[in-house]
């Protein structure tokens, strides 16, 4: 069928007037805008999705599994999707979570700009949001941060104290300790930083902690001062991990600690593989976050000094309390005017074989939580949720577990 | 004058220049950090990256010079590390080196058969494709684990990943020089109508092509995994991001192809990119200098290198 140019322009007018039209006449029949109660019926099953940057890599596993265990034992159905901490995949994935019907999300965005579509997001579809791993930031993002207080969906963040987990990590590199492998007992002086993706949130704080840490020493011991490189950043691959330590030792041998900031595990163990190849493994402290499968042996051998990490638990946090708005629990509920809750959550740190033994025992080998413990979570008051979250430690599910 | 002349008309001008490039590279960065950078052993760590992206570039060489891509490399890639890391762990050496040569030739079949077979870009193809092999790459790390044995990563350093790189830069030479192969997929990508009607089988020698490209990304991964020694299972496209890094050798060999040695110049390119990244390593820049220094780096070298014919259609 041929359509002359100016019946084409004619009728692609009149058919973009009558879409203008129904869409006028539809929005101003909607009232509220607010497509659904989110809250779960009685009798029908709650969904809770789950955003996350990877569920395959190290931490991204760990932290998928709590959550699923503890869908599993509540009955709740749990959907999951991978975004990469790409932005645009982020803003996707609750949209597509969102559509799934999800009747609340737990996210861990990478900036804090994501959070303002996927609250916008949550609000058009009433469902209830919550961020784990991370926090949005009141002084970074204020604009972010005011919509969050003014959503009634936002239900608040489950995150570490990361400026002081970077704060910690320098305390313990600077150190001297006598009990370290034989050639790590001295502290560190000249530190490199290898991170992962630029503009991070995490690893933003992070960097804070360790340039804190590093501030501090070097006040309190002017005449040995610290330095603390600039980061490179080695994304999250094993082979960059390798490449940036190489090039770092290489550029400076006098290097006698690097941190690996972050990345999802591969970076880490490129870099102490690296080390290895180049037979300087127990010669130079290294410090992460997020442990490594074979922490002990790398502990045993000089191959790490020290890590933080054991927060998987972290999103089951973030989870119960999404589960607990989805219920209707009023002390969950989100109000206009106020940010949420807020838990501030415990690194498990590491320095020691011995240390770790008791970490793999009660974290590793066994859950650090029963699934009788896990209902019992589920049920409880915000205080008792929190208090629970901020005493986990190696000690506590010793008690617990005794 | 005389001496340019003649050196112009040398085989081996187009890789005279790409070292002039590499030296004056070298000069501009020792210039800036004399105690830091561009010594003789650290020549050689910056090797060690090259080669790694080097034999991945060759690979991508035989889609790239017939007008194709190929965007599942990266997922290739991944695969193919996580398979040496199985095999490693039940049939050790034979498994570590067979094991991902076999997955990338497989997996280049596939995406070879598909693309002759739906008749649809290449890109789309690839990059389709390349979703289901992230997938198979989660199962692929349930059954083998994300981490190399000890015993097994001797490809990461030398002398083995100089020679497996070398054994796979003599192949490649090989393939476009002496074979068929090599002298149907640079006719295809002269004119792809002209090919056909000489009589070329046109589908069969882009399917080989696609097989060969994932075969050589299979060689790469040995030396990957080799380094990095882990490899965790990429989802949602994340595996994109490592096409870029063999493709820029690529774009080495194909803008230099007319001096006759490709191969030579996807080596020297991507030596080029890895000194560069050192470079900037021991000036303390940050990444995002870095990558926009690197890819003026790119585009200058082409541009210099390239004749650019004035109202030609460029695509």
């Amino acid at each position: 069928m041929n359509i002359s140019r100016r019946n084409f322009v004619k009728y692609a007018g009149l058919m973009g007037g009558a879409a203008g039209m129904g869409s006028l006449v539809g929005c101003s029949g909607s009232g509220s805008g607010s497509s659904s109660d989110s809250s779960a019926s009685s009798g029908s099953k709650i969904k809770i999705g789950v955003s996350i940057w990877s569920s395959t890599d190290a931490l991204g596993k760990l932290s998928v599994d709590i959550i699923q265990k503890a869908a599993d034992i509540l009955g709740v159905e749990v959907t999951t999707v991978d975004q990469g901490h790409v932005s645009e995949q982020v803003t996707a994935s609750v949209e597509t979570l969102c559509a799934a019907g999800c009747n609340g999300i737990v996210i861990c965005n990478s900036a804090d700009s994501e959070m303002t579509s996927a609250i916008n997001t949550c609000n058009d579809n009433g469902v209830y949001l919550a961020q784990f791993y991370r926090m949005i930031s009141k002084d970074a993002s204020p604009d972010v941060y005011s919509l969050a207080e003014a959503s009634k969906y936002f239900v608040g963040s489950v995150h570490e104290d990361e400026v002081g987990n970077g704060e910690k990590l320098i305390e313990l590199l600077t150190a001297d300790n006598a009990d370290a492998y034989k050639g790590l007992t001295k502290g560190a002086r000249n530190i490199k930083l290898e991170a992962w993706t630029v503009g991070d949130a995490t690893f933003q704080l992070r960097w804070k902690g360790y340039q804190s840490g590093v501030s501090t020493w070097n006040s309190a011991n002017p005449s040995d001062p610290v330095t603390l490189s600039d980061p490179v950043y080695a994304n999250t691959s094993s082979s960059e991990g390798a490449n940036v330590t190489q090039q770092f030792y290489n550029t400076d041998p006098k290097m006698d600690a690097l941190i690996v900031a972050g990345g999802g595990g591969d970076p880490l163990v490129g870099s102490v593989g690296q080390l290895a190849n180049m037979g300087l493994t127990g010669t130079i402290r290294v410090a992460s976050t997020d442990f490594l499968d074979d922490l002990k042996d790398q502990l045993q051998t000089g191959g790490m000094y020290c890590e933080s990490g054991g927060h998987f638990c972290d999103p089951l946090y973030s989870f119960l309390m999404v589960y607990a708005a989805c219920k209707g629990n009023s002390d969950f509920m989100p109000s206009a005017g106020s940010y949420g809750k807020e838990i501030l959550f415990p690194y498990v740190y590491v320095s020691s074989v011995s240390e770790y033994e008791d970490y793999e025992k009660y974290f590793v080998d066994e859950a650090p939580y029963t699934d009788d413990e896990i209902s019992k979570l589920a049920a409880m008051s915000f205080d008792d949720l929190d208090k629970s979250a901020t005493s986990l430690s190696i000690e506590d599910v010793k008690t617990r577990h005794a | 004058m005389e001496l340019i002349k003649r050196a112009r008309q040398s085989q081996w001008y187009g890789v005279g220049l790409l070292l002039i490039v590499t030296a004056l590279v070298w000069l501009v960065f020792k210039a800036m950090c004399p105690s830091t950078f561009g010594d003789p052993d650290q020549l050689l760590t910056y090797l060690q990256t090259g080669l790694i992206y080097a034999v991945g570039g060759c690979g991508l060489y035989f889609i790239v010079v017939m007008g194709l891509w190929d965007f599942s490399i990266g997922s290739v890639l991944v695969l193919s590390c996580l398979m040496a890391i199985g095999f490693s762990q039940s049939m050790g050496i034979l498994g570590l080196i067979v094991a991902p040569i076999l997955c990338g030739a497989l997996l280049g079949a596939a995406n070879g058969l598909a693309y002759i077979k739906l008749r649809i870009p290449s890109l789309i193809v690839t990059v389709g494709l390349s979703l289901i092999y992230e997938s198979l790459s989660v199962f692929a790390s349930g059954w083998s684990g994300t981490r190399l044995g000890d015993a097994y990563k001797m490809f990461g350093s030398y002398p083995w990943n100089l020679i497996l790189a070398v054994l796979a830069f003599a192949l490649c030479t090989f393939i476009l020089k002496y074979t068929k192969l090599g002298t149907y997929v640079n006719a295809i990508g002269a004119n792809e109508a002209t090919a056909k009607n000489m009589g070329v089988n046109v589908d069969k020698y882009k399917f080989l092509a696609f097989v060969l490209c994932s075969t050589f990304v299979g060689i790469m991964a040995i030396l990957y995994i080799g380094y990095g020694t882990a490899q965790t299972p990429m989802t949602g496209m994340l595996s994109q991001s490592l096409n870029f890094k063999p493709l820029m050798g690529t774009f080495f060999g194909l803008a230099f192809k007319k001096y006759g040695h490709p191969v030579a110049a996807i080596i020297i390119g991507e030596f080029i990119i890895s000194m560069m990244f050192a470079g900037f390593v021991a000036l303390g820049m940050p990444v995002t200098i870095n990558n926009v220094v690197t890819g003026a780096t790119l585009l200058a070298i082409i541009c210099i290198t390239t004749k650019r014919v004035k109202g030609a259609v460029v695509k």
